[in-house]
């Protein structure tokens, strides 16, 4: 049922049907549906309310539009999977990215994420940069 | 007393030190030990990060709250505020 939900929403954001708001970030210009927004993600609206776009270096360069869509697909669908192309360094960006623009769902979704990626190579990196991230701190610390 | 030296094995000695007890009178009885100055701490709750998806809820609010609904179905005894989109998408409605 849930997955029904989910690809309902994600048809919608392919097709772009009845897209009502458009959102500009790192000069990408996206078309959203505001009840979306309304439902997880407020506020974003409030910071796109102004002229200029939101700057993020995560979503800049060569890649930026595609993580910038995966995104997106998160906000419709909440499904993890898309976050399987993210390597930990650009998971620790869209968590900043997250945090700065208070979209929750997004921020518990890298923290858990993060914690399924910890490897004796990774570990070091996930204890340097988890001080930004309580609930990550705590599940590292223990 | 006790009397501790190094000397050949026999069948009652710790073959791990290569020491031995001669006698076992100044053995303490455990109820009279003095407790540790340091309380061992309770062993804490497992931390685990979870995800749970929250995206039906997420969409139920937005009719529960009335959060900006932009349409209203009118029926005889009740009028819902809804939103159109949630309409189209769910139901396949082109209203």
């Amino acid at each position: 049922m849930r997955d029904q939900l989910a690809g309902d929403l994600r048809a919608l954001l392919i097709n772009k049907r009845l897209t009502d708001t458009r959102v500009d970030i790192s000069g990408k210009d996206l078309q959203l549906h505001r009840f979306m927004l309304l439902a997880r993600w407020p506020k974003l609206l409030e910071l796109c309310e102004g002229d200029k776009p939101l700057q993020f270096n995560v979503f800049l360069g060569e890649r930026g539009a595609e993580l910038l869509d995966n995104v997106m697909q998160f906000l419709y669908t909440d499904q993890l999977s898309v976050f399987r192309k993210f390597d930990l360094e650009t998971l620790f960006e869209v968590l900043e990215f997250a945090q700065a623009t208070d979209f929750k769902q997004l921020v518990r979704a890298c923290e858990y994420t993060i914690s399924t990626r910890a490897r004796v190579d990774t570990i070091a990196e996930i204890k340097a940069r988890a001080a930004s991230a309580p609930p990550l701190l705590a599940w590292y610390i223990h | 007393m006790n009397v501790r030296g190094k000397k050949k094995f026999s069948s009652n000695d710790c073959f791990r030190c290569n020491y031995f007890i001669e006698s076992t009178a100044d053995i303490r009885d455990p109820s009279e030990m003095v407790p540790l100055l340091f309380e061992p701490k309770e062993v804490e709750e497992e931390v685990q990060l979870r995800y749970e998806s929250t995206l039906s809820k997420d969409m139920l609010r937005l009719y529960t709250d009335q959060i900006q609904p932009d349409l209203t179905i009118v029926t005889q005894n009740h009028n819902f505020k809804v939103h159109r989109t949630i309409l189209l998408t769910r139901y396949k409605l082109l209203i």
